[in-house]
């Protein structure tokens, strides 16, 4: 598994795990490195652009402040059980 | 430390579909011997040996079970940030702000690691007592946001009954009195 795939990965673990609550790539940042992978902030978001454009997550923005968080779609979560782990 | 870029599994499991390695896993956590496992395989285990198993359990299948304990801790961690985001129901949440609500307190929770709590309060004593005064003041403040909130759910309840009351003929001088009065209360 090359390291993009292996970041493709655990952002995908990430979004299945959290379902319908989106969450930052700060965050899913934060989590992978306490599973001891170092991981870049800019290359989470490289991750969910690619996995936002095969359909598999979508971005939600807080209306209020304009955060951007990712959440999985259910194309995501059938991919994530017919393919991952 | 960082880990090291991790190799894909290439063993004879590993090239077996999702559904049969789920079958494996599954079978492994439960406890159940290769033998009896190969059998219950069937035609999908054709070509499988102990030995392979065996290989599967010391590799894919830690992977795999390192996988389900971290999904099953963010499904409780899910769980309780969704609670507590409906326990907000008198706030009148949009379900797409339930959601963002949500995703505040889950990703707080997922922040929060208990071992460097432990380190934090091994250290320093004194901490525990601090930790203690904070707890207390949080279930006081928890508890004090109950009551303001059944008191205001009966007021509201007052209100709705005066303006039934007073449908036909509007508003007398005297329900208006009391809405104010309940007003002025809250």
């Amino acid at each position: 598994m090359t390291r993009d795939h292996e970041i493709r990965h655990e952002c995908l673990l990430q979004l299945y795990g959290s379902k319908e609550i989106p969450i930052s790539a700060a965050h899913i940042r934060k989590v992978a490195r306490r599973q001891g992978f170092d991981y870049g902030e800019q290359e989470i978001r490289d991750a969910l652009f690619f996995l936002r454009g095969q359909g598999l997550c979508e971005i939600v923005r807080g209306a209020a402040t304009g955060e951007v968080r990712e959440r999985i779609t259910s194309a995501g979560m059938l991919e994530w059980e017919a393919t991952a782990a | 430390m960082m880990k090291k870029m991790k190799k894909r599994a290439n063993g004879k499991v590993a090239q077996r579909p999702k559904v049969v390695r789920d079958r494996i896993n599954q079978m492994i956590l439960d406890g159940v011997i290769y033998p009896k496992i190969l059998q219950a395989l069937g035609e999908d285990g054709k070509g499988l040996a102990k030995s392979h198993l065996i290989n599967w359990r010391k590799t894919g299948h830690q992977d795999w079970l390192k996988q389900q304990e971290r999904l099953e801790y963010m499904r409780s961690i899910r769980e309780f940030a969704m609670e507590a985001a409906r326990g907000n129901e008198g706030s009148v949440l949009h379900e797409a702000g339930l959601q963002l609500a949500a995703a505040q307190v889950y990703e707080l929770l997922m922040d929060f690691e208990p071992e460097s709590l432990k380190e934090k309060l091994k250290g320093s004593p004194e901490n525990y007592a601090r930790l203690v005064t904070v707890l207390s003041r949080l279930s006081e403040g928890g508890l004090k946001y109950e009551r303001y909130r059944a008191q205001v759910a009966l007021h509201k309840a007052n209100i709705q009954k005066e303006l039934a009351r007073s449908e036909p003929g509007g508003i007398t001088p005297e329900t208006r009195r009391r809405i104010e009065q309940e007003l002025n209360l809250m």
